[in-house]
């Protein structure tokens, strides 16, 4: 798909037909429920489930096997619309749940959804903790700069100077980087992606299921409803750059140095294969037994 | 602990007069009183009554322990002083406590006194001097049938009515040792007899003591100086009583029989006083030591050592006139008084 | 002391009192085994320095008793001085005519008012023994004075000594045979002097008889034995945050969980904790955390997801004093409104509550069942006098059954779409959870029909909410009816109480039955959904009824309140200790005299 935004309806002409027809043998819609999402048309939220799905049907998850976990905000929604497990829980606390479910049982494919405010405002004491522990789940955090179901405040990534419904006279705070906080906390899958490129975004999410541990995805997106200045696909594409294929994604600190830089780098900024929650539960359960 | 503290060893009727006087002529220090017995101050007198079951252990007690608390007077019972350190102020106690006082009262009045001669058997012989003895006496009171006592002081003729009156039997060896350390003439020696005998008492007069055999569980023979061998359900010693004052052989203070004190009741220490049976205080007129005996003669001197220990200058004068009565037989004494 | 025809004593209470490090606690530890290995019922009530370096007192608290002990006795019977200084303050404690145990010759001289052997009052009764010089003799130091002092005990109270040289072996187990010898050495040192020199005044005499000889007893806590519990229900994942008085179960499931296939995770705070829990229960497996007051503030935002989802967890609260940070190291039972109606909203969840510690492990090894079953969170209620006193337990899963048996309900698929919530006459629907085929589903906090899917209509919210009520009074109806004592017929008084509360209650009814008073009683270990019909069933026979908690406002008696519609009398104190037998004895006898 070459366009930036999907779109529904519309007469059935033989272009569209066999599109679907494409659609449907690529798997994706193995993992769509059958309830419709609930965002705002434009919303880059479509691309970001799109490019998931497809990395889902790439890597054959058995629906049964597959665990959505999610806060609360248009993110949030996101378990309904899938054809799995899902676990719409209370606002900041998906990433404590996700983790429980894996803990609970290894086998299932564990993946986390939340937005910017759900995952570094009041989840943010969670995600230091989550990624020393390296849980082998994948998490997307929706970064999309606002809070859009609650019809637009303020959140943790919010531009300064940005009006909201919490700030009438310009948004006085510095925003937080996932990234950067991800790096810091040494995250030991790190990348980032665009809810505009969802064809760019689909193998890094196919690299973070894949990976063993805990995978930290950001994915940035407009809110087309509430941030028509800032952070929108126009504004995107001029700052949007990938991360340079020279990039040595074992080397933490050439890592935060992209992610400190005044470009927005997209791709895989770190990588590292370190034990796993589970890989230590086997250590400590032999240590146990003597 | 800072400020003054005045100790009292003893809690009779020296140590409590003295204490009362103490708290009162000094609200600011500190007052405690030390005793070996694990039991209120008591009247002594009344122990003949509760060893023939005519009184309980609550009617002996003289004062609570809670008039000492309201006086905040701390009172230390059960408690043995082994030690007493006069330069370095400090008393040792037995359970391994030690003591700071500014000013020492000793009180500790005496013990029963049994003679060299009788220390073979001594293991034998029943005294009777503290509760502790009584409680034991009493115990014994269902199955006692005769009792024989040898010796004779004050308190023996007392006790030995006692016992009569509730039917024992009850055979008396009275010798040279009666009233000891006072001699009595033998007249009045044999007035006593009389007396005693007049209330079924056995007398043998001028007998002794010479041995006693344990027969069985609380049954002896005691054998006399006159041939006889008395069955017998227990002996008693009364030779009178002696300073109990072992525990200071080593204070430094000088001591005869008893503690020496001058007529300001100070003993040869600076901040030790003494007062009561364990004390013998100087007459200047005698030039000499009297032995003063006795409840009454203890409260007074208690009380008078207490004011000499806040400052005053208070002389003990002789001993008042008395008369030591039994059974209608007087004896005119200056060192004994009874109540 | 010999040719005594039998033991005239059935219960003792004693005291070993020391600075930290004197080996107080052991010693008690020891006591304890050693009487449990005979056959007698022991319970356990230390006290610690409250300060981390601890200069402080140590007391170990024993009662030893022919029959279950039901509280540990306000008064001590025998008190032994390991420190001077310390067991002064112990004095206070000890019954009028009390046995004090000292060194006769320890290392120097007291300095005034130092010597516990200096406060002893008249009828205290005082054996002194050279504590320092024996330990010496022994193991060449001074840190067995405490087991020269079990040697006392044991040859004056007539505890039969082959049971304590028993328990000493145990206790050692884990050493060299040199120590375990030396430690039998000075426990023998201080059985002879004892023997020897001690001239008995005291008329403690259990006889030197092993009433049983049990060699798998174990003298746990509340809170091991709610470790255990959570092991016998095959617990998957401990997720937990320290706080005082909790902090134990997390320590012992850690040691204990891993070797048999579980997870134990120390979260960042206790909402994480309840969140992995609540997770790992989405997940199909059994999970649980522990906290106190402050945490499951802090929890109740999860815990009302759990209602409301319907997710199974278990949490173990052990109540402290509150509110708010509180008094952490002092028992009270006032978190019963939190765990009934903490949340937002009507969220039902059951509440149950241990009386004694065979009860931690019982009720928390039921509590997985009923989680599971109902599929809720179930919220188990210990106080830190329960959590921390100890007591003579053999673990029996099979006495756990006396609170009811309880069997999952699962899904299996059909043609039609799979109905998370179906509504049922029970109220409780076939579950699936991830990993089953052909039953995925998706759940939510928020109000949703049969199927899972966000429902905000006023007719599937009022079907949803009573689905969920329904499943409480299915439980309800098959939970055993609470336990009644006393007499049959009218009660002059009848006494109301829970949790730690009900040994003092059942004391006290003893004595006022024994004074001839009728005088009954009734405990629930389903302190929610209530026993409405029960409670007002025992209301009708009493002339007076009672409720004693330790709480200040009756939360208890609020709601016994409310289901029999009469006003009862509160013995309800926040005092910082648990309720003594005379408190609730003295308002009977009021209420009715």
């Amino acid at each position: 798909m070459g366009q930036d935004q999907t779109t529904l309806g519309g007469t059935l002409n033989a272009e569209i037909v066999a599109d679907i027809s494409t659609v449907q043998q690529s798997g994706l819609l193995d993992y769509r429920s059958e309830e419709l999402p609930t965002w705002c048309p434009g919303c880059g939220y479509y691309g970001i489930t799109q490019a998931l799905m497809q990395a889902l049907a790439d890597l054959h998850i058995e629906n049964r096997n597959l665990a959505v976990v999610s806060g609360i905000g248009c993110a949030g929604r996101m378990p309904f619309f899938v054809n799995g497990y899902g676990f719409h829980a209370v606002h900041g606390r998906a990433v404590p749940v996700a983790q429980g479910v894996k803990i609970a049982n290894p086998e299932l494919t564990v993946l986390v959804v939340g937005g910017d405010g759900d995952g570094l405002g009041i989840g943010g004491g969670h995600l230091p903790h989550a990624l020393r522990r390296n849980v082998d789940l994948t998490y997307v955090l929706f970064d999309n700069g606002i809070y859009g179901l609650t019809k637009g405040q303020s959140s943790p990534t919010t531009p300064t100077g940005q009006v909201t419904g919490s700030h009438p006279y310009g948004n006085p705070d510095r925003p937080l980087d996932a990234v950067t906080l991800g790096l810091a906390y040494r995250a030991s899958f790190m990348a980032r992606g665009y809810a505009g490129k969802p064809h760019e975004l689909y193998p890094l999410m196919k690299q973070a299921l894949e990976h063993r541990g805990f995978s930290f995805v950001v994915a940035i997106t407009p809110c087309v409803t509430f941030d028509k200045v800032n952070i929108t696909y126009e504004r995107l594409r001029e700052l949007w750059v990938p991360i340079p294929e020279d990039h040595d994604t074992s080397d933490l600190g050439a890592a935060m140095q992209l992610a400190l830089s005044d470009r927005l780098y997209y791709g895989v900024f770190f990588h590292e294969d370190r034990p796993t929650f589970n890989d230590n539960v086997k250590d400590t359960a032999g240590k146990a037994r003597g | 602990m800072a400020g003054e503290h005045y100790v009292v060893i003893g809690n009779g009727p020296a140590g409590n007069e003295a204490a009362d006087v103490l708290r009162a002529g000094a609200p600011d220090a500190r007052v405690t009183i030390i005793s070996d017995e694990f039991f209120p101050y008591y009247y002594r007198h009344r122990l003949r009554d509760f060893i023939v079951g005519g009184c309980e252990e609550g009617d002996l007690v003289v004062r609570a322990p809670s008039h000492y608390r309201e006086h905040d007077i701390r009172l230390r019972l059960g408690q043995k002083v082994t030690r007493v350190e006069p330069a370095s102020q400090t008393l040792f106690l037995a359970h391994m406590e030690k003591i700071q006082y500014t000013k020492l009262l000793i009180c500790c009045g005496g013990m029963p006194r049994v003679p060299e001669v009788h220390y073979t058997y001594r293991q034998h012989l029943s005294v009777l001097s503290t509760l502790r003895h009584a409680r034991m006496l009493r115990a014994r009171m269902p199955d006692l049938r005769r009792v024989v006592m040898c010796g004779g002081d004050m308190i023996s003729f007392r006790v030995a009515t006692t016992l009569a009156a509730v039917g024992k039997e009850v055979v008396f060896l009275i010798d040279e040792e009666a009233f000891w350390p006072l001699e009595l003439t033998d007249d009045l020696r044999a007035e006593f007899s009389s007396a005693l005998g007049r209330k079924g008492i056995e007398v043998r007069e001028g007998d002794a003591l010479t041995g006693v055999d344990a027969v069985g569980d609380d049954r002896y023979v005691a054998r006399t100086r006159g041939g006889a061998a008395i069955d017998c359900d227990l002996v008693g010693a009364f030779f009178g009583f002696v300073p109990a004052i072992e525990f200071l052989r080593r204070s430094g203070l000088d001591i005869e029989r008893g503690l020496l004190v001058n007529e300001r009741l100070q003993t040869s220490q600076q901040g030790v006083y003494a007062a009561g049976d364990c004390a013998e205080i100087y007459r200047p007129d005698l030039r000499n030591y009297w032995v003063s005996i006795g409840w009454p003669n203890a409260l007074q001197l208690g009380a008078l050592a207490a004011r000499n220990m806040l400052g005053e200058a208070v002389d003990a004068g002789g001993p008042a006139e008395s008369v030591f009565e039994v059974e209608g037989v007087r004896v005119n004494t200056s060192w004994w008084r009874e109540f | 002391m010999s040719g005594t025809t039998g033991p005239t004593s059935s219960d003792v209470v004693i005291k070993i009192c020391g600075a930290a490090g004197d080996g107080s606690i052991a010693a008690g530890q020891i006591l304890n085994l050693a009487a449990a290995g005979m056959g007698y019922h022991v319970m356990n009530f230390d006290s610690f320095p409250a300060e981390i370096r601890g200069f402080g007192k140590s007391v170990a608290h024993s009662r030893i008793s022919v029959e279950r002990v039901l509280t540990p006795g306000t008064m001590a019977d025998c008190l032994v001085a390991l420190d001077d200084p310390h067991s002064i303050t112990e004095l206070a404690s000890l019954r009028e005519n009390g046995i004090v145990i000292y060194d006769s010759k320890p290392a120097d001289y007291h300095e005034e008012e130092q010597a516990v052997a200096g406060w002893l009052q008249p009828g205290m009764i005082g054996y002194g023994v050279p504590l320092r010089e024996l330990s010496t003799e022994a193991t060449k130091g001074a840190k067995s004075r405490n087991i020269v002092a079990l040697g006392v005990i044991s040859k004056l109270f007539g505890l039969d000594a082959d049971g304590f040289r028993w328990a000493i072996g145990k206790r050692f187990g884990g050493k060299s045979e040199t120590v375990r010898e030396t430690n039998v050495t000075a426990f023998n040192l201080g059985w002879e002097y004892a023997a020897r020199e001690l001239d008995k005044a005291d008329p403690i005499d259990f006889g030197n008889v092993a009433l049983a000889r049990v060699e798998n007893v174990s003298i746990v806590s509340g809170n091991e034995a709610a470790a255990q519990g959570c092991i016998d229900a095959g617990l998957r994942l401990y997720a937990g945050y320290p706080i005082t008085p909790a902090t134990k179960i997390m320590e012992v499931l850690g040691k204990k969980l891993p070797a048999m296939g579980g997870v134990v995770v120390q979260t960042e705070d206790e909402i994480s904790a309840i969140g992995h829990v609540v997770g790992g229960g989405f997940a199909g497996k059994r999970c649980a955390t522990a906290t106190s007051g402050p945490g499951l503030c802090l929890m109740v935002e999860c815990i009302n997801l759990g209602v409301m989802a319907e997710v199974p967890a278990v949490v173990i609260d052990c109540q402290r004093g509150g509110p708010s940070t509180g008094l952490p190291t002092k028992t009270e039972q006032s978190d019963l409104n939190i765990a009934i109606f903490g949340a937002s909203g009507e969220s039902p969840r059951p509440v149950l509550a241990p009386t004694n510690v065979e009860e931690c492990y019982s009720l928390v090894l039921k509590a997985f069942e009923v989680a599971d079953a109902f599929q809720t969170p179930v919220i188990v209620l210990l106080d830190f006098f329960l959590s921390s006193r100890m007591e003579d337990v053999v673990w029996s899963r099979e006495a756990a059954d006396r609170f009811g048996a309880y069997e999952d309900c699962l899904a299996t698929p059909t043609p039609e779409p799979y109905a998370r919530y179906a509504i049922t006459e029970t109220g409780v629907s076939p579950r699936a959870y991830p990993g089953m085929p052909e039953l995925v589903h998706p759940i939510t906090g928020l109000e949703h029909d049969e199927h899972g899917l966000p429902n905000y209509s006023g007719p599937v919210h009022t079907r949803m909410q009573q689905k969920r009520q329904r499943k409480l009074d299915t439980l309800l109806a098959r939970w055993p009816a609470p336990e009644v004592i006393g007499p049959h017929g009218e009660l002059a008084v009848g006494i109301v109480s829970w949790g730690s509360t009900v040994g003092a209650a059942k004391n006290a009814i003893k004595r006022l039955s024994r004074s001839g008073m009728k005088a009954g009683g009734i405990f629930p270990r389903l302190m929610w959904p209530l026993a409405g019909d029960a409670l007002r069933e025992f209301s009708a026979r009493c002339g007076t009824l009672l409720v004693a908690e330790t709480n200040s406002s009756g939360q208890y008696a609020a709601l016994v309140e409310q289901a029999t519609h009469r006003d009862v009398l509160r013995v309800c104190e926040a005092a910082a200790m648990p309720l003594p037998t005379a408190a609730i004895e003295a308002a009977a006898a009021k209420a009715h005299g």
